[in-house]
């Protein structure tokens, strides 16, 4: 029965190639190469359209709130520190430790969406919604799919913290952890650079 | 537990720090222009930053093509995005 076991766990490698070497579900990864080409190439477009009009969008830029993306910078990378220890606490057989940094990664992805309202909330008085400028749109439509990859990464969280296999764990943190990686690539390139 | 936590404790201190000098060269209090060496520290820090995140948090340490590949595509948009700013400046 092992035996059968083993070898169907070995074509399952074979299946996915180069993929079986990562950690978690093979899937995942195909999902988080997915999700940085989708973010690269909005970024990509954001630049190019910058092009036609650099004073505009350094005007438009000059009205987001520098220090409020830098505070979230640090909740996020805090947040998946969190992820990393539940996970590594799973590892280890301590599933209730496991569960409460789960659930401080959690509450900081919901500390991270508060900050990103109330800084939609000042843009939005400021008169900045996503029709006043190109630099708006761009900014509206990508930092929006970020926060909203945000509350499906809270959601996964929740899911793994239901059912805590230590392969859900490597999957659902995974997930997190490219949340964390595509704000490192879209904070500098919307609030930074100018 | 311990043993599994330093290495990632580590990571999260050094992306703190590139954080605040990503802040630091970003000058995120002033809506000045940035200078080229400013810009470049920018995407020099993020790039690092990425690179930690897939490594330690992600995992990748243990799958070094995968790593490589992964910090080329975000280094690649990175230094798209950085090379417009380069070549059409914002005027003053």
């Amino acid at each position: 029965m092992s035996q059968v076991a083993s070898e169907s766990e070995a074509r399952a490698e074979t299946a996915w190639g180069p993929l079986s070497a990562l950690p978690g579900n093979p899937l995942m990864w195909v999902l988080i190469a997915s999700e940085l080409a989708v973010f690269g190439g909005a970024l990509i477009g954001y630049s190019g359209a910058r092009v036609r009009d650099p004073a505009g969008f350094a005007a438009a830029q000059d009205q987001l709130d520098r220090l409020a993306g830098t505070v979230n910078t640090a909740v996020l990378l805090t947040s998946g520190l969190c992820a990393a220890l539940a996970g590594a606490a799973r590892e280890v057989g301590r599933r209730t430790t496991a569960r409460l940094l789960l659930g401080c990664a959690g509450a900081l992805g919901v500390l991270f969406l508060v900050v990103k309202a109330f800084e939609y909330g000042h843009e939005l008085a400021a008169g900045n919604d996503i029709d006043s400028s190109p630099f708006f749109t761009l900014y509206f439509l990508v930092t929006g799919f970020h926060a909203l990859h945000v509350v499906l990464g809270l959601v996964i969280l929740a899911l793994v913290a239901r059912f805590d296999s230590g392969e859900n764990y490597e999957t659902g943190t995974a997930f997190w952890h490219m949340v964390d990686l595509v704000w490192i690539v879209i904070f500098p390139c919307f609030y930074l650079l100018r | 537990m311990a043993k599994k936590a330093r290495p990632l404790l580590t990571a999260w201190a050094a992306l703190m720090a590139l954080s605040l000098v990503l802040a630091f060269a970003g000058d995120v209090i002033h809506p000045s222009r940035l200078g080229v060496a400013m810009m470049l520290a920018v995407v020099l820090a993020a790039v690092v930053k990425a690179h930690l995140v897939l490594r330690s948090y992600l995992g990748l340490r243990a799958a070094p093509g995968a790593l490589a590949g992964f910090t080329s595509a975000v280094s690649i948009t990175l230094a798209v995005v950085v090379a417009s700013f380069l070549i059409f400046p914002t005027p003053h």
